[in-house]
């Protein structure tokens, strides 16, 4: 069931009527039940497989936490919560990678894997469930109670494409008597709204023209591969931003309350800015339980723990999917955060004090931390490496001239175009707030100023979502 | 409990909330008021005709000009009774400037000359229809007998080189008919090594489709066609999809002063992919025994076009060495209608179009180039 469809919605406001027509007692157990149904409604068997996952993560959370030296155990559990993981996400790509290490010392094995389709959301429930054991094995308390870990674990608003929630941020949500009020259903509605929009108008009108120029046999020239990476950039956050908005709305409307995933990562003036503002769920999860184990343990010197940021970045990549673009993907970042504490730090750093900083620092700054994630956009959209490399060479060399050899006219022109929008909106975000806190006196005003723009919005999302496409982070 | 506390809240009833719905209340009203307007605007955005205007009471071409295919298929006379000619091509082919009642487009002043030959011709165009489009319908027609052309005559325009993939009608009738769909992997799977753009190509058409395929797709569909008969905008929302692409194709032409006769170079890439589409073509046309016949459209000798003169020029000369080398008839009609039959939409003189003359004279100079091929007896099968 995909967030931005008719039946999700339809499927939305049965579970909102129902959950707070049900005596409290009863409302956990519902919510488990169509969360599961949420999840069976794309591939049922698959709904044994989260089950069975969740179940063994209570059980061995239930026994980490008697062991007094556990870390043996905690290792044992870690590597059975990868299993499902490994071998659903990464065996072809392990199996690949032999057979190619093979072929080089001249051998030829055809190592046969069954075709499996990837589970929605492993990576997901996975990080989920591993967080969970570590945050145990470190001393927190286990949740006690079965019913309300499967709920943590299969809640549907996070069960897909996160935000990756952990078990402190909801385990009290869980048990406690929840309400909603008028405030939480205008700001869960409004989520919802503007997730459809970004999702539906925005990101889906980009994907044609940015499937265009990373067709795997197009030779797009340097104006196309620049309009495509742009392209890319902004389908991509508004792809998984406004998945985020309906994750978080539809949670509200439940009463749960989750952490934000994405806080204008596009105005970010450094790469550890960047994400601090970027699926800032996932980026916590890599600092906490890959990042600073890793950096604690070699603590007495400070130079291996860079090189052990750039590995937890390319194991992040590698979290996105079983293909070396995404591991370089992840270790160009790494490089981009390293520069960043390093010989980079005087450009990047010091921007929490804008006002210490020049009008000129604080563009070159953005300028250069936008091109860094835009060239990694490259790899993370590209099917290989030498594809990505094609694209980048194709704009270097200035292929084609200054013509696109793949996009027509409205493409270049519609990629500029929200290209400035979103710049607009960016810039303007700060005077719209402060004309709205304005009108605070007069509030009739206001709230007619608002019905507008929500009513076009619901019209642009009825009008341009014609048809439902998946979202872009639903193959993580 | 919570749900009626929301209800009674003030804040609900004077925020935003009731004047939203009263706007978009009023929005459906006037949506289901201006309902057939909306339908003849998309209508006529396809250049497809007026129901009043069309000749005669059988269809003899897709009159939903690539929408949906499929509601016309069964209209294609039985090619295992006579020969049979597909039509193909882009908008010139069926529309009409300054139309009247009984006007014929050039399909059908084809099959009016080719029944007293016992033969029948038939129409399968679209507006700004790409090579990839015409190999699918090649392909369909071709692996049913019933459809099974003698003769797949394909008006070729330049400027379609521009363009690729499958428009959404085209991708339905592919989801719908499994005949085809496995004809289509069939031939991206056998002549990727000739062909390795245009098999990537078709491939990700498929693999499209399988990303769509499911029962929750078809859940989705009925909740929406169930919602559309409550909600007037949900119902009309493709045409005023095409109302609001209309308007913002206005504002950029508008705003960058740009004409349908403004000069727009090739796109290599894409020309490249299009040069491909026709090799298949003709390779799926000689595996099942059809002539596939090509032309260059005629062009307006007084109008403007887009065309950079000299890539136009290249063109002509590989499409004519293409057609030779293949051993395919191929005529260039580019002159066959005089200037007066063109006709004047927005004021300036059409570069495309013509008038129901020019679909006579065209329908003439095609018979005249390949007369003895659209009207030969199928070769046994």
């Amino acid at each position: 069931m995909i967030f931005t469809s008719y039946t999700y919605l339809l499927f939305l406001v049965v579970a909102v009527l129902l959950h707070w027509s049900l005596p409290q007692r009863f409302r956990n157990a519902l919510l488990i039940v169509l969360s599961y149904g949420f999840y069976c409604s794309w591939r049922w068997q698959y709904g044994f497989l989260l089950l069975a996952v969740s179940i063994f993560t209570w059980l061995f959370g239930a026994l980490l936490s008697r062991r007094e030296n556990n870390r043996r155990l905690l290792a044992l559990g870690i590597i059975v919560e990868l299993g499902p993981l490994v071998y659903y996400k990464y065996s072809g790509f392990i199996v690949a990678n032999l057979e190619g290490l093979a072929a080089s010392l001249g051998y030829a094995p055809h190592l046969h894997l069954p075709d499996v389709i990837l589970p929605l959301g492993i990576s997901f429930f996975t990080f989920q469930g591993i967080a969970y054991l570590v945050d145990v094995a470190n001393g927190e308390h286990p949740i006690d109670r079965m019913d309300h870990f499967l709920l943590y674990k299969a809640f549907w608003p996070q069960l897909i494409a996160g935000p990756i929630i952990r078990p402190h941020e909801i385990r009290d949500q869980i048990a406690a008597v929840r309400h909603v009020d008028y405030a939480d259903v205008a700001e869960a509605t409004k989520r919802i709204l503007y997730g459809f929009f970004k999702k539906g108008v925005l990101a889906d009108t980009l994907a044609p023209y940015v499937d265009a120029v990373f067709q795997p046999t197009a030779r797009p020239g340097a104006i196309d591969g620049a309009i495509g990476i742009i392209g890319f950039s902004m389908q991509i956050y508004f792809d998984f931003a406004g998945y985020s908005d309906i994750a978080i709305g539809s949670a509200r409307l439940i009463g749960f309350r989750f952490p934000e995933n994405f806080d204008y990562p596009y105005v970010a003036r450094s790469p550890q800015d960047f994400w601090n503002r970027w699926h800032m769920t996932l980026t916590r999860w890599i600092r906490d339980y890959v990042f600073t184990p890793l950096a604690f343990a070699s603590r007495r010197q400070p130079k291996i723990a860079l090189l052990w940021l750039v590995l937890a970045m390319a194991l992040c990549g590698l979290w996105h999917g079983g293909r070396w673009t995404f591991v370089l993907w992840g270790i160009w970042h790494g490089v981009l955060l390293l520069a960043n504490q390093t010989f980079l730090r005087g450009l990047w750093s010091g921007f929490d004090k804008p006002a210490k900083r020049g009008r000129f620092a604080r563009a070159m700054a953005w300028l250069l931390t936008m091109l860094g994630v835009a060239l990694g956009w490259v790899l993370f959209r590209s099917q290989t490496v030498a594809q990505a490399a094609s694209i980048v060479t194709g704009i270097v060399t200035l292929r084609g001239g200054l013509r696109p050899t793949v996009l027509r006219e409205n493409g270049v022109l519609l990629v500029v175009a929200f290209a400035l929008g979103l710049g607009l909106e960016q810039v303007l975000k700060g005077p719209a707030v402060r004309i709205m806190g304005r009108l605070r006196g007069h509030e009739s005003v206001g709230s007619a100023i608002r019905a507008l723009g929500y009513a076009a919005l619901v019209l642009a999302v009825t009008v341009f979502e014609s048809d439902v496409k998946a979202f872009v982070y639903f193959q993580f | 409990m919570e749900l009626v506390r929301i209800l009674l809240d003030r804040r609900l009833w004077r925020g935003p909330a009731p004047l939203c719905l009263l706007l978009l209340a009023l929005a459906n009203v006037f949506v289901a008021r201006a309902e057939r307007e909306l339908q003849e605007e998309t209508q006529a955005n396809l250049l497809i005709l007026k129901p009043a205007i069309r000749a005669g009471g059988t269809p003899r071409y897709d009159w939903s000009v690539g929408e949906d295919p499929a509601r016309y298929w069964e209209n294609i006379p039985d090619g295992r009774a006579q020969p049979l000619v597909i039509v193909s091509g882009m908008s010139q082919m069926y529309a009409i400037n300054d139309p009247e009642p009984g006007d014929e487009i050039i399909v059908e002043h084809l099959d009016d000359a080719l029944a007293p030959q016992g033969a029948r011709a038939f129409g399968l165009a679209a507006p700004n229809m790409d090579n990839e489009e015409a190999l699918l319908y090649l392909l369909a027609t071709a692996i049913d007998p019933r459809t099974r052309p003698t003769t797949f005559l394909y008006g070729v325009c330049f400027d379609k080189f521009r363009n690729i993939d499958l428009r959404p009608g085209l991708l339905r009738f592919l989801e719908q008919q499994p005949g085809l769909r496995a004809a289509w992997i069939d031939v991206c799977a056998s002549r990727a090594t000739t062909y390795p753009m245009a098999c990537a190509k078709m491939g990700s058409a498929v693999a499209e489709l399988q990303r769509h395929e499911s029962h929750e797709d078809d859940f989705e569909h009925r909740v929406r066609a169930q919602l559309g008969r409550a909600v007037p905008i949900i119902a009309n929302s493709a045409d005023l999809n095409a109302q609001a692409q209309y308007q913002l194709y206005l504002l950029r032409n508008y705003a960058f002063r740009i004409k349908s006769t403004t000069k727009r170079p090739m796109l290599d890439s894409v020309y490249s992919l299009n040069r491909e589409f026709l090799g298949l073509m003709a390779d799926v046309a000689k595996e099942h025994s059809i002539d596939l016949a090509l032309y260059v459209i005629p062009l307006n000798p007084s109008a403007e076009n887009p065309y950079v003169s000299d890539q136009y020029a290249a063109f002509k000369s590989w499409l004519e060495q293409f057609a030779s080398d293949r051993g395919l008839p191929f005529a260039n009609l580019e002159g066959v209608v005089p200037h007066d039959d063109w006709g004047l939409p927005n004021g300036e003189p059409d570069f495309k179009h013509f008038r129901e003359r020019g679909h006579e004279l065209t329908a003439a100079a095609l018979l005249q180039h390949f007369g003895a091929t659209l009207s030969r007896r199928p070769p046994p099968r």
